[in-house]
Formats: C-alpha cells, structure tokens, sequence
C-alpha cells in the first residue's frame, strides 16, 4: 500500500493538512459550446492518491470537466495544472493521464493483451519489459485466462475490467474513470465498487470518478464534488457531504431529506432557534448558523434522524412534531413513513426494523409523534 | 391435412387463410422453420434461375464445337441410330479449353485484364479512401449532400459518360485544348486509345463502388477509439494507420472486390476508350462471340474467367473465416 492510501484510511487526510500542495489544480475553468456555458467557472483542487468523486445530475458538465482533465477537450478559459506543470493545452497524447471511457472504447481487433499493452507500445517500452507489465496488470484485475480474447468474446464486467488495466498499466498520475460501472447490473457493480477501491490502494494512483450514482460516490470516494448546471456546489468528504451540505441541492441530491423552510429567531450559545411555519414547529439546532435573526433559513432533517413513536414524549421535549401516518413502505430492512402533519406538510420517517415484524405497531391513520433531537437538523442559508 | 383443409386450399382466394390453417397445425419450431427456410430460399432461387442455369448453359456450350448451323455449335449429347438400335451419344469436346491454354493471345488476355483491374483498383483505392475518410470527418448535415454527390454519376447512362470521356481525350479534346491553352504541352497528348485512358476510364467508372463500402465502414468506427488511443499516447497520425485502417479492413476488401470484379471482364471502357493494343478478356470474348461466332470458344472464355474470379474470392474468404473463429 502506498504511503498516500495508508494515510487516507488513517483519516489523516492530505486536504486537511494544510501544507499539501495541491496535484491536480482546476483554476477558474469555463468551456462553452457555442453559447452554452457547459462548465462555468469550476475551481478544485485534488491531491495525490486521492480517489475523488464528481457527482452530479445528468448533464451538468461531469464528462466535460473529466475531458478537459483528459486533454480532448480544451478549456474556453481558465488554467489546469498537473502536478505542478500547466497542462491546459496540452494534447491528451502527452499527458500524463489515463482516462477511462464510460463505452470502454477497447480496441475491437486486438485481443486483450494486445489493447493492455498499446499505450506501453506507444512509449516505446521495450518488449520483455511490455509482456512483464501486461502480464502483472492482468493479473491485477484477474482477467489472465482471458488474455488472448477478443473484446467482443468477454462479458461486461470483464471489459470494463480490460478498460481499466489498460489505462492502469502506463502508470498515469492521474486515473479518470467516466461513470466506470454503469453498463454492470446492480450486484456487479457493488461487487467492482469494492474491487475499484482496492486497485486504487495497491496502484496508489489519484482517481477521478465520475458518477450520477450518489451511493456509488460514497462507497469509493475519499471526497466528493458535487456538480450543479456546470459549477461547483460543494467538494467535502462523503460523511461531510451527508451530514452537513451547503445547500438545498445538495442535501436533496443526495439522499433522502425532509426540508422545511423557516425564520431565524436567535443564534444564542452556537444554538439556533428556527420557526417553522409549515411545521407548527419552532426547532432548536445545535449549529453556528452565520445569518442575522430575521433571515429566511431552511431546515433539514434526514428521515433516518426523526424517531417515530405512539406515544407522546414527555413534557419539555424539543423540535416535535405529530401527524398521521398516510403511507408505509416496507423494504425489508427498513420501513419508511409518510406522516401527514396538522399544516398539511408530509414528512418521511425511516425506522431500522430491529425485531422481526410480525405485528405493526404503527399502522395507516395512526396519530404519532416525531422527535428530532438539536443535533440532528442542519440549517442551510441556500 | 384435415378434408375440411384440403377444400380450404382449392381456392385461390382462400390460400392464404390456408395456409395460415396449415402452419397452425404444426408444432411451433417447424413453424418457425418454414418461414426461416422460405426466406432464405427466395435469394437462393433467384441465384438458381438467374445464375446458375445461365452458368449451366455457358458451361455446357464450351464443350461443343463450332458448327455450320442454327445455333452455330455441335449438341454434346446426341440420339444416334446405330445399326438399329437407338442410343445416347456423349461427345465432350475439350479442344476449347486446349485452345485457351495454348494460344498466347488469350494469355494475354487474362493476364492484361488481371493487371489493369488490379492496377485500376489500387488507384480507386487510394483515391477512394481520403474522400471516404473525408466524408466522415465532415458535419453529419452535409454528409447526406456529399454522398448523394459522390453517387451522382449513376443519374447518367454508363455509356454516355464513357462517350464523353471520348471527347474531353481525344487530341483535339477538352483536355489538350486546356493543356495547351496553359502552354504546358505544345503538341497535342494522345491519350484516347491508349492503356492511360482504359485506366482513367476504369477509375472512374468504378470509384463510387469503391467509396460506399469503405464510407459504411469508416462510418462505423467509434470516435472513441480515437480519442482512447489519443489518451494512450498515440499520436493522430500513428493512430489512423493502427486503428482507423484495420477497422476498415472489411471496406477495403469489399470495395476492392466491387472494382476488381467487374474491370476485369469490362468490355466497353476498352472498347470505347482503349486502342487496339489495350486487350482486355472482355474484348476478346466479345469479337470471338460477335466477329467469329464462336459460341463455344468463347463460353470457355467466360468459364475459365469465372474460375479465375470465383476461386481466388473463396480461399479469401476461407481465411477471413479461421481467422475470426481462431
Ligand atoms: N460537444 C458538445 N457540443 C455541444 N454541447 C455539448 C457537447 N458536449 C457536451 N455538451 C453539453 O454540455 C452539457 C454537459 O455535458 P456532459 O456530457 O458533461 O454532461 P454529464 O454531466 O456528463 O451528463 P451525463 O451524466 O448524462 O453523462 C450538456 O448539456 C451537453 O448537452
Ligand atoms: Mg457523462
């Protein structure tokens, strides 16, 4: 394991020191096709061995930026620098970069070794130094039975793991991966997810992921950058990104969350006071929320964080709200309730379904009660 | 079949409601064979009537003999009356073929026709391929225009384009009056009725043929592999020999057959555009046909042209196949 992987699993993370100089440096890039702006103004920064995660919905710009990483795309304005040189317009041929195509792009009339070792070829590697190489890496991602196969006589995942070997094997400094697994069905891909994961401890290359998958994103990344329309919204880890977004976006782009919009009455002792119109509720927050009272703020509760009970809780509990239960969906695991408040307003509840449910206790029409204790709500000023 | 089925079948209106009845009888698979097999027979009977009995014929008329008569050659089988009793006489007659072998000139033939047809393919080829390549490159909404451009020529008789050939080369044709005109050339070229013509006119002629099928399968390659060889650290130049070109492979060999086929029996191009030196096979089937009326001589002509054709086309394809299976 490199020295960078070990020390991501020791949490000491390279982006919170702050004397890491940055690898990759993305510095006020826009590009444009004709009128359309489709990256604008993006800024990020990505060190080594760091496997970073672009997420975002479907056409905000994540392939673009990941081209322009990549060097088939040139930027309209703005600077990218790689490992300390400028690369902006540097043709993808001398980059030190290896990206890997979401359609894997393999070559279709050389067999597995063949298109494994084409970029060594390319460097004029010598042959017994190529075949060693060639032969380490497809061991790497166990695929040597299938050495002299054609693409088009392997499986799915099998490609998608020559499509990795392939840009592995020149030893980039920088690995991108175009939304790697989403051709592989759901099994397979939680599979390979882990399988990324461990590629990228042993080779202790920088990936770039990009992903519409939030699920994905949080299982391979070290951090996370989540994309709207072609800007930036927020870079923070996956835990960072869940429990404290930056925005309204982000907190409903991923994962499941309960919004409600409301007005700040006081921040006193790094705790904030909010009234909930739509919620009958005032709710105290355990948050340093940097806004005037006064100031329209919104509020958001993650449904795993509202516990949901029969009975009403005891005098003086805060941030409670009480409804009846409209809908339940039992996924096995867990089940998730719709409760209907007195304003009309609907909130989702998720409950881990520790005993086996023989009998509901919460049943359709029940009145119940929801409690969320201080620290379990974000405020969020956008 | 059931009686009340048969009685469906005898009318002609009610076919094919009974034939429907028919196929319901069968088990599935059959039934899904039937139609497999009727749709792969209609382009096999058109081949067997169109082809094959033509071919028959020609094959069957080589091994006659010239003769005073209508139709000018001898039957290969016969009824004789020999001494009373009536039989089947056979006579195969091979002195055609010995003749073929034997006689320079139509060495000479095959051989020339073998040549241009290679050389003329070699030259649409390489012509042939950068318009292709060309017309990938260029935004999808003009390429419908530029291709319907490059098939243009087919609006206008073969023949008529061939005359017209004539009059831009002959010396004192649009080509040398041009010529001069720029003062490179102070005699007029001759051109017309020499091999040079036979060539251009056969380039010409044939290079749309060559241009689709290399168009379809430049068409057919991802951009991607471009761009991934790109990645790789393989320059744009090195890139088109290594992967644009053995992908399409398939192009160049169909639309290298499309030309070669055709130039090497083509009759009217050296006819009408090369001299008396430039003999080509078709030519020399066509004068052996029409000048000597020797219908035999010449069906072996054809034959042995065919062979020549055919056999090379098969073993091509006999690789082509171990080497996917491989
Ligand atoms: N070559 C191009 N010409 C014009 N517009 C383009 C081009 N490439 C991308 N775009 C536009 O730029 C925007 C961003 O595209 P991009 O492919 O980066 O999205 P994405 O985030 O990768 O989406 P997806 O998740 O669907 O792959 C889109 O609106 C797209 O239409
Ligand atoms: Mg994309």
């Amino acid at each position: 394991m490199s020295r960078d992987a070990e020390r991501l699993r020791r949490g000491r993370a390279a982006w919170a020191e702050l004397a890491a100089q940055p690898f990759i440096r993305v510095v006020g890039v826009s590009k444009s096709f004709g009128s359309y702006a489709a990256i604008d103004n993006v800024s990020l920064d990505i060190y080594r061995g760091e496997f970073f995660a672009l997420l975002g919905p479907s056409g905000c710009g994540k392939t673009t930026l990941l081209r322009m990483l990549a060097g088939l795309e040139f930027p309209t304005a703005g600077r990218i620098e790689i490992d300390g040189s400028d690369m902006t317009r540097v043709p993808p041929y001398e980059r030190p970069v290896n990206m890997m195509f979401q359609s894997y792009a393999l070559f279709p009339h050389m067999s597995v070794e063949q298109n494994v070792a084409f970029g060594l070829k390319q460097e004029g590697c010598p042959r017994s130094e190529i075949a060693r190489r060639v032969r380490e890496m497809l061991a790497l991602v166990q695929l040597e039975p299938f050495a002299k196969r054609r693409p088009h006589q392997l499986s799915g995942g099998q490609r998608q793991r020559v499509a990795l070997a392939r840009c592995l094997v020149k030893r980039p400094k920088m690995v991108l991966l175009d939304e790697p697994l989403a051709a592989l069905d759901k099994k397979l891909r939680e599979k390979t997810q882990f399988e990324l994961i461990n590629i990228q401890e042993q080779v202790g290359i920088t990936f770039v992921i990009v992903t519409h998958d939030q699920a994905e994103a949080m299982t391979v990344a070290s951090r996370i950058g989540v994309m709207e329309r072609g800007r930036i919204v927020q870079v923070a880890t996956p835990a960072e990104i869940y429990e404290a977004p930056a925005s309204r976006y982000v907190a409903e782009f991923i994962g499941d969350v309960n919004l409600f919009e409301g007005r700040l009455l006081d921040t006193a002792n790094g705790t904030a006071r909010i009234r909930c119109d739509d919620a009958a509720c005032d709710f105290l927050v355990e948050q340093t929320v940097n806004a005037e009272p006064g100031a329209t703020v919104w509020l958001a509760l993650r449904p795993e964080k509202l516990a949901i009970d029969l009975a009403s809780p005891e005098a003086g509990a805060v941030n409670q709200l009480s409804g009846t239960v409209l809908d339940i969906g039992y996924l096995g695991s867990l089940s998730v309730y719709h409760v209907q408040l007195a304003t009309g307003k609907q909130v989702t509840a998720v409950e881990t379904n520790r005993a086996r449910l023989v009998r509901r206790p919460i049943s359709w029409n029940d009145q119940v009660h929801l409690t969320a204790s201080p620290e379990a709500a974000v405020v969020l000023l956008r | 079949m059931t009686a009340r089925e048969a009685v469906e079948t005898s009318g002609a209106a009610e076919r094919g409601r009974s034939v429907a009845a028919i196929r319901r009888l069968l088990p599935e698979e059959v039934r899904g064979a039937l139609g497999r097999h009727f749709l792969i027979a209609v382009p096999f009977l058109w081949l067997g009537v169109f082809f094959l009995a033509p071919f028959l014929i020609v094959l069957k008329l080589s091994f006659s003999e010239v003769a005073l008569a209508m139709p000018p050659y001898t039957p290969i089988a016969e009824w004789v009356d020999e001494a009373g009793s009536i039989h089947l006489r056979f006579t195969l007659n091979l002195s055609n073929y010995l003749l073929l072998v034997e006689d320079s000139l139509y060495r000479r033939s095959y051989l020339n026709s073998l040549g241009i047809a290679a050389v003329s393919t070699a030259v649409t080829l390489a012509i042939g391929f950068p318009i292709a390549y060309a017309l990938t490159q260029v935004a999808r909404r003009w390429r419908f225009a530029l291709l319907m451009l490059a098939i243009l020529p087919f609006w206008t008789s073969f023949l008529i384009r061939v005359y017209a050939w004539i009059s831009i080369l002959k010396t004192e044709g649009f080509l040398n009056q041009l010529l001069a005109w720029l003062g490179l050339i102070s005699e007029p070229l001759q051109i017309l009725n020499t091999n040079w013509a036979v060539y251009l006119g056969i380039v010409y002629s044939y290079l749309p043929f060559m241009v689709l099928p290399l168009y379809a399968s430049l068409e057919r390659i991802d951009v991607s592999l471009m761009e991934a060889a790109a990645d790789l650290g393989c320059r744009p130049i090195k890139a088109f020999w290594v992967i644009t070109v053995p992908l399409a492979l398939p192009g160049v060999v169909a639309g290298s057959l499309l030309v070669f086929i055709p130039a090497v029996g083509e009759f009217v191009i050296p006819d009408l555009l090369g001299g008396s030196g430039s003999i080509m096979i078709g030519k020399t089937l066509w004068s052996e046909f029409f000048n000597n009326r020797d219908w035999p001589l010449s069906s072996g002509v054809a034959v042995i042209l065919l062979v020549l054709l055919v056999v090379p086309i098969v073993l091509f394809q006999r690789l082509q196949l171990r080497r996917t299976v491989g």
